[in-house]
C-alpha cells in the first residue's frame, strides 16, 4: 500500500488555501504544497509529483476543468479532487467528464473542513496511489 | 425559450423574398403587354385607364407636382423651414386653383359640378393642398387633414364610379371623359399615397409604425410620389418641347411607370431580406445575451457567497487562538475578517458597474486611440508607475467610439497587464491599430506571463474570470466584451502568442450598429 507523502492544494484565493492548509496539516503525516496561480499549476504539478491534488475549478486565467483536462491529456494520471464553491450538479458531472476522481464542496465550517481532509486523506490513504 | 424567440423574430423564408422578385417581373411583364395591347390595337378604354398625362391641363399637372413636393417635404423634412416651404406649396394650390376658376369663369351650380371634371379636379386638388398645409402646420389636427383628404377624393371618385358602373367604360370615349378618368384615377392615387397614407396622419402613423410592411411602405412612399409626378413631367416636358403625339407620350409614360414600378419592388425585396438579416442577427444575439446572463447569475452567486463563508471559518479560527491563548494569531484572524468583509461592498459595486455596462448607451464621437489610452493610464497611473511599465501606441488611429467606455476598457486590460506582469522585466505594453477595409483591427500586447492557449476560449466568459472579484481590475473582461460588441466589434485573445498576453479587437471605422448594449449584455 502506497503512502501518501505530498498534497497539492491549487486554488487562486489566498483564504481557501489557508483554510484547506491548515484542514490537510491537522491531519498530519504528509507534506501539503500550495500553488494560488492556476497557469503555474499544470508546471508544479509535473515537476513537483505531488501524491494527491485538491483543485479549484473558478480560477482567473485557466480554470480547474481547463488544468484537469490538460492533466489527463498528457496521460498524467495524479488523483485528482475537485474542491469548489459551487454545488451544482452540471459542473460535478463536467468535473467528472474532465477526469477527476472525487469532487468536494466547498464548507462552510472548520469541522467540516477537517472532517473532509480526514475523509480525503483516508481515502486515499488506503488506496494504492498511482505513482509517476 | 430559444426556440420561442427564433419563431418570434423569424420572418418569411429567403425563398419567399426570391418569389417575390418573380412576382415583380411577372407583374412589370403583364401591364406591359396589356399597355402595349391598349397602345397598339387602339384600345381605348386600356389606353384611357392607365396613367399619362397628355390630355391633363399644364395647370393641373403643374398643381399635382406642387403637391407631391410639399408631400415629399412633409415627409422627409424634420425642420421648421421645411415645413414651412411644405405648408406654402400646399396653401399655393388651393389659391391658384380658386384663382383660376375665377379667372375662367366656369364655376357651375353646385347640382351640376360633378358632371365637369375641370371642377371635380379643382376641387380635389384644393382639398389635397388644403391637406398638406394642415399636415405641415398642425400634425396634431390629423383628423381634419384625414376629413379635407376624404372630401378631395369624393368628386373624383364620383365621376370615376358614374363613368365605369352607369355609363359604362367609353368605347370611343371624348377628351373630355378621359381627362376625367385620368383625373380620378390619380386624384385617388394621390390621396391614397400622398394624403391618407402620411406617417403624420392617425391612419398612416397606424399603418407605418404598426408592421414590417409599414416600414417597408414608408421607406417607398417617396417613390411612389415622385415616380408618377416624374413620368407627367416628362410627358410634358416632351409634348411641349418636342411636339410628341399622345401615342408615343402615353408609351413613354406607360413603360417608364411599369419600369420605375418593377424596380420599386425588387428593391422592396431587398429591404425586406436586409430586415430579415438583422432580425437574425438580433435573435442570435439575445440568445447569446440570455446564455451568458445565466452564467453569470450563477457566477455572481459564487463570488457572493466565499467572502461570507471565509469570515464565519475566520471566526471559528479567532475562537480557537483565543482559546489556546495565542493572541497574535486571533488578531491576524480578525484582519482576515474585515478584509474579507470589506470585500462584499466591492464585489456589490463590481456587480451593479457590470449590469450598468448592458444598460449603456453609445455616445459615438472620433476620438484617437493615443487619447484613449493616456486617458486610461493616468487612472492607472500609480501602477504603472510602482511596476516601472511603458505604455506605447505604435500606430495612430482615429476611432469612432464612445470615449468613456472605451477607456474603461483600455483600463481594464492595462489593468489586467499590470496584475500577469513578470517580476523579471519591466512591463511593456504596446498597443496599435491598423484599418483593414471598413474596420480597424486593434491589438494591445504585453511582455507579461501571457494566457495558456485554454484560457483564449473562454477569457470572456464571466465563469473564467470572476467579473466581480474584489480587488481585480475593475469590470472585467466580459465587460470588455459587451462594450466591443455594442460598438458591433468582436473582441479575442490570441492564443499563438508567446510572448506575453495579447487582446486583438475590431471596431468599425464608421458607427457601428449598436446603439445600445443592452442586447449583447455578457
Amino acid at each position: 500500500m502506497a503512502k501518501l507523502e505530498s498534497l497539492l492544494i491549487i486554488d487562486d484565493n489566498e483564504r481557501c488555501v489557508e483554510f484547506l492548509s491548515l484542514a490537510f496539516q491537522s491531519r498530519g503525516g504528509f507534506e501539503v504544497l500550495t500553488e494560488t496561480r492556476s497557469i503555474m499549476a499544470l508546471d508544479r504539478i509535473r515537476v513537483e509529483k505531488p501524491d494527491l491534488v485538491v483543485l479549484d475549478i473558478k480560477m482567473p486565467d485557466i480554470d480547474g476543468f481547463s488544468v484537469l483536462t490538460l492533466l489527463r491529456g498528457e496521460g498524467n494520471p495524479v488523483p485528482v479532487v475537485m474542491c469548489s464553491g459551487s454545488a451544482r450538479q452540471q459542473d460535478v458531472d463536467r468535473a467528472y467528464a474532465s477526469g477527476c476522481n472525487g469532487y468536494v464542496a466547498k464548507p462552510a465550517s472548520l469541522d467540516d473542513y477537517r472532517n473532509m481532509a480526514s475523509a480525503i486523506v483516508d481515502y486515499w490513504g488506503r488506496s494504492e496511489l498511482p505513482r509517476h | 425559450m430559444r426556440r420561442t424567440v427564433d419563431a418570434y423574430l423569424q420572418l418569411p423564408s429567403r425563398r419567399f423574398f426570391s418569389a417575390l422578385e418573380l412576382h415583380a417581373v411577372a407583374i412589370g411583364s403583364i401591364a406591359a403587354v396589356v399597355l402595349l395591347i391598349g397602345w397598339g390595337f387602339g384600345v381605348r378604354p386600356l389606353q384611357s385607364l392607365a396613367p399619362g398625362f397628355p390630355t391633363m391641363k399644364p395647370s393641373t399637372a403643374a398643381s399635382f407636382m406642387a403637391l407631391s413636393l410639399g408631400c415629399l417635404l412633409t415627409l422627409r423634412g424634420k425642420g421648421r423651414r421645411l415645413d414651412f416651404a411644405a405648408a406654402s406649396l400646399g396653401l399655393a394650390v388651393p389659391l391658384f386653383m380658386g384663382l383660376l376658376t375665377i379667372y375662367d369663369g366656369a364655376w357651375v351650380p353646385s347640382h351640376e359640378w360633378q358632371r365637369l371634371p375641370s371642377d371635380a379636379t379643382r376641387i380635389c386638388l384644393s382639398m389635397a393642398g388644403a391637406a398638406i398645409t394642415v399636415i405641415a402646420l398642425a400634425p396634431g389636427a390629423r383628423g381634419v387633414a384625414g376629413i379635407l383628404a376624404l372630401l378631395g377624393v369624393t368628386p373624383a371618385l364620383y365621376r370615376f364610379v358614374v363613368l365605369l358602373l352607369f355609363r359604362g367604360a367609353p368605347s370611343e370615349p371624348s377628351p373630355l371623359d378621359t381627362m376625367a378618368l385620368h383625373t380620378a384615377a390619380l386624384t385617388v392615387w394621390f390621396m391614397t399615397v400622398c394624403v391618407l397614407m402620411h406617417p403624420r396622419l392617425g391612419f398612416g402613423a397606424a399603418i407605418m409604425e404598426a408592421s414590417l410592411r409599414g416600414r417597408v411602405l414608408r421607406r417607398a412612399l417617396p417613390a411612389m410620389i415622385l415616380v408618377p409626378a416624374a413620368a407627367s413631367a416628362l410627358s410634358l416636358g416632351g409634348a411641349g418641347a418636342f411636339g410628341w403625339t399622345e401615342e408615343p407620350l402615353f408609351a413613354l409614360t406607360a413603360t417608364l411607370s411599369g419600369g420605375l414600378g418593377v424596380m420599386l419592388i425588387w428593391w422592396i425585396s431587398k429591404l425586406l431580406d436586409q430586415w430579415q438579416r438583422e432580425a437574425n442577427e438580433h435573435a442570435t444575439r439575445l440568445v447569446r445575451a440570455n446564455e451568458t446572463l445565466e452564467q453569470y447569475a450563477s457566477s455572481a452567486a459564487h463570488d457572493l457567497k466565499a467572502p461570507a463563508r471565509h469570515v464565519m471559518l475566520y471566526s471559528e479560527l479567532v475562537q480557537e487562538a483565543i482559546g489556546r491563548g495565542d493572541l497574535e494569531t486571533a488578531m491576524r484572524h480578525v484582519r482576515n475578517i474585515h478584509d474579507s468583509a470589506a470585500e462584499l461592498p466591492a464585489m456589490v459595486e463590481g456587480l451593479l458597474e457590470f449590469s450598468r455596462s448592458g444598460d449603456a448607451r453609445i455616445n459615438l464621437g472620433e476620438v484617437s486611440l493615443s487619447e484613449l489610452v493616456q486617458a486610461a493610464s493616468a487612472l492607472e497611473s500609480a501602477e504603472l508607475a510602482s511596476a516601472n511599465a511603458r505604455v506605447l501606441v505604435e500606430r495612430e488611429a482615429q476611432l469612432v467610439c464612445d470615449a468613456q467606455l472605451m477607456t474603461a476598457l483600455f483600463q481594464n486590460l492595462i489593468g489586467n497587464s499590470l496584475k500577469n506582469r513578470r517580476i523579471d522585466r519591466p512591463l511593456q505594453i504596446r498597443i496599435d491599430a491598423a484599418r483593414n477595409a471598413d474596420i480597424w483591427e486593434v491589438s494591445v500586447e504585453d511582455n507579461g506571463v501571457g494566457f495558456s492557449p485554454d484560457f483564449a476560449g473562454i477569457a470572456f466568459n464571466p465563469l473564467a474570470r470572476g467579473v466581480i472579484s474584489a480587488g481585480g481590475a475593475g469590470i472585467g473582461l466580459a465587460t470588455c466584451r459587451t462594450i466591443i460588441q455594442g460598438h458591433g466589434g468582436e473582441i479575442r485573445v490570441d492564443p499563438t502568442y508567446r510572448d506575453g498576453a495579447r487582446i486583438e479587437f475590431t471596431l468599425p471605422v464608421k458607427a457601428g450598429p449598436g446603439p445600445s448594449l443592452e442586447d449583447t449584455s455578457g
